[in-house]
């Protein structure tokens, strides 16, 4: 592109380096500007103490919190409970996007891809508290248990209800790139297998899972960040028993404990890096694998 | 006295004390020069009507005044008014507005207050001696009383102890609010059993014997758990529970043989604000102090007037829970211990009771 297709004056070519400024400006300053604002912000915070003595800067609050067993059990919570959310969300998002890809009526489209996004479009407050009315002792789904001489079963108010809640949340973020890369592949792998004489349970795990492994890679890293800094529902359906991260986060902002609660937040972050870090390995492993 | 003439008489007292209040209201002004935005906190649910409407009443009669509401809790608020007088001391996020006695003793101890005095607002002088706070900082005018809330259904005849949260009969019953010190029944349970690590030990007894059904963040959530009876009896406040018993759920408040825990609730003036704002600050307060503006805030929010020109008319007036003797009998917490406390409590609530639920 040159200056002359930007409207400039023609024949002069925009260095390149001002190209990229034009084009990355407005990204720049939206997001990574303000995010490194807030890094910066939350560094000084974790090394500001405040004690009987007045406020000081050092490294106390930060051996107070990597020292406590009580952080690690807390961080350990906050990723088994991501992780859960994670690894349900893909068992759910796989097929529904592989049945996504079959429907081929506009309109039954259209209705499924409401029905996904549906979520998104109310309030997470909300959203929860009709949870709380689905899944109480007294809720729906039990009456629809009592109904078959089952339960009650205490869905609510534990980990349960959260991982539930979450995965009903963060479904599209994970059906959105497995759709995206099950569409670039191309039908006649499939056909090809079939000839060959792979039966439904081949084909899937030898052709179809290793083709949009990367789409489910994807899916995990998007669907595992939302989980672990994942807040309002733990607090809400958790009833005090899932002891999160980020909720010590809020707590500590409740406090005014600006030290603790900008540490961690620091911790949930880096935990929250660490996986993509792993996850997005994996991912190129998979294109290696396939001599990308 | 009939309904109709007990409405009827109610009605022309309320009319008559508008009418004089907007006669006072008026000839003052605002002698701020120029336009002038003041920030107001305001609670949600019933304490939220009657300061919309004053506001409203205001910019009426002062045009040049505009007043913004900040809707929330105190929980959450707090910590965003500190924040922004941290950033910057003369522009704190808030000029003016509703507070505890929990976030204004930890306000207290930040700097975070102006006085409201007598002379610069008036009505704020009909507060009673016993409620006045020390320096003036902060107008309480009114209290909450907190008792027991149960599910009528489950109980013959209301539980009339602050112990019948812990009784057996109620295991996996009974829930409680989040780290909310005077709302759980945790300063209670400390004043009642001698200091704060007794009640530590019987709520952590509580969560690994399987007693306590959940803790929770929010009236909502209390309340669906209360009325759909998977939570029989839990400890709250009466301004809460009465409208719901109103609307008709089956719950209804209780008071404790031990006495209620009194919960003054008013206004604190906001370190920072300006001149100008002050001035509005102190009109739109002295406004809010109107023994008629009192009286609509406590008939609508069900709480208890504490000022000595202001008296609850009617039904309101002759419910137990409020008679001078149970008001006497109220359990006055030491508000600024549990404001020093706060951490070491949410860091052993945290460990010993959320960790063995």
């Amino acid at each position: 592109m040159t200056t002359a297709d930007l409207g400039g004056a023609p024949g002069r070519t925009m260095p390149r380096w001002l190209r990229l400024s034009w084009l990355m400006g407005p990204g720049f300053v939206l997001v990574v500007l303000p995010f490194l604002g807030a890094m910066i912000m939350l560094a000084a915070y974790s090394l500001n103490y405040r004690d009987d003595n007045g406020m000081g800067l050092g490294g106390s609050i930060w051996r107070e919190f990597l020292t406590d067993p009580f952080s690690w059990q807390v961080l350990w919570n906050s990723v088994r409970i991501a992780g859960l959310a994670t690894i349900f969300t893909l068992i759910v998002a796989y097929p529904t996007a592989a049945a996504l890809l079959k429907v081929r009526n506009r309109t039954w489209r259209t209705l499924a891809y409401v029905a996904l996004f549906s979520p998104l479009l109310m309030s997470v407050v909300s959203r929860s508290y009709g949870w709380l009315l689905l899944l109480s002792d007294n809720g729906f789904v039990n009456q629809m248990f009592g109904a078959l001489g089952l339960g009650p079963y205490r869905l609510i108010f534990n980990e349960t209800g959260v991982i539930i809640a979450i995965v009903h949340v963060i479904l599209p973020y994970a059906v959105l790139p497995i759709l995206n890369i099950m569409t670039q592949v191309p039908p006649i792998y499939g056909e090809a297998a079939k000839d060959l004489g792979a039966g439904g349970w081949a084909l899937f795990r030898r052709v179809t899972l290793p083709l949009t492994l990367p789409g489910v890679i994807v899916a995990a890293e998007i669907v595992f960040a939302l989980s672990i800094s994942a807040f309002v529902t733990p607090s809400l359906l958790g009833g005090g028993r899932v002891l999160t991260l980020s909720r010590l986060v809020y707590d500590n902002i409740g406090l005014v404990e600006w030290g603790l609660a900008a540490v961690q937040a620091i911790v949930l972050l880096a935990t929250a890096l660490a996986a993509l870090f792993v996850l997005e390995r994996m991912n190129r492993a998979t294109h290696a694998g396939k001599g990308d | 006295m009939t309904e109709t003439n007990l409405r009827s008489s109610r009605r022309a007292f309320m009319m008559g004390a508008a009418a004089s209040g907007v006669a006072l209201a008026a000839p003052r002004g605002v002698r701020a020069a120029g336009n002038v935005t003041v920030t107001q906190f305001i609670w949600t649910g019933a304490q939220e009507p009657v300061p919309r409407r004053i506001a409203e009443e205001f910019m009426a009669q002062n045009p040049q005044v505009t007043i913004e509401m900040i809707a929330g809790t105190n929980g959450a608020t707090y910590p965003k008014l500190e924040a922004s007088r941290d950033i910057d001391p003369d522009s704190p996020l808030l000029n003016l507005g509703f507070f505890n006695m929990d976030a204004s003793e930890r306000g207290r101890a930040r700097d975070l207050w102006l006085p409201i005095t007598a002379e610069t607002v008036p009505n704020a002088g009909h507060i009673l001696p016993a409620y006045r706070q020390a320096d003036d900082l902060g107008a309480f005018f009114c209290m909450d009383v907190g008792g027991l809330a149960y599910n009528t259904e489950a109980f013959d005849s209301a539980p009339d102890s602050w112990e019948m949260m812990f009784a057996p009969e109620f295991k996996g019953k009974v829930a409680f609010f989040d780290s909310f010190w005077a709302g759980n029944g945790f300063a209670v349970m400390a004043h009642l059993h001698g200091g704060a690590e007794a009640a530590m030990e019987i709520y952590e007894k509580a969560a690994r014997d399987g007693h306590i059904h959940s803790l929770v963040t929010s009236n909502a959530q209390l309340q669906q758990l209360l009325v759909s009876g998977e939570v029989v009896l839990a400890p709250h406040f009466r301004g809460v529970v009465l409208p719901w018993a109103n609307e008709g759920a089956p719950v209804a408040y209780a008071v404790p043989k031990e006495g209620q825990v009194a919960f003054p609730e008013g206004f604190q003036l906001v370190n920072g604000t300006s001149d100008d704002q002050l001035a509005v600050c102190h009109e739109l307060l002295n406004q809010s102090l109107s023994p008629e503006n009192v009286l609509d805030y406590c008939e609508t929010a069900c709480v208890v007037p504490l000022m000595d020109n202001v008296t609850l008319q009617g039904a309101l007036a002759e419910d137990p829970a409020i008679q001078p003797e149970a008001i006497e009998k109220a359990i006055q917490l030491d508000y600024a211990d549990i404001a020093a406390n706060a951490k070491s409590w949410a860091n052993e609530w945290n460990r010993r009771v959320k960790a063995n639920l």
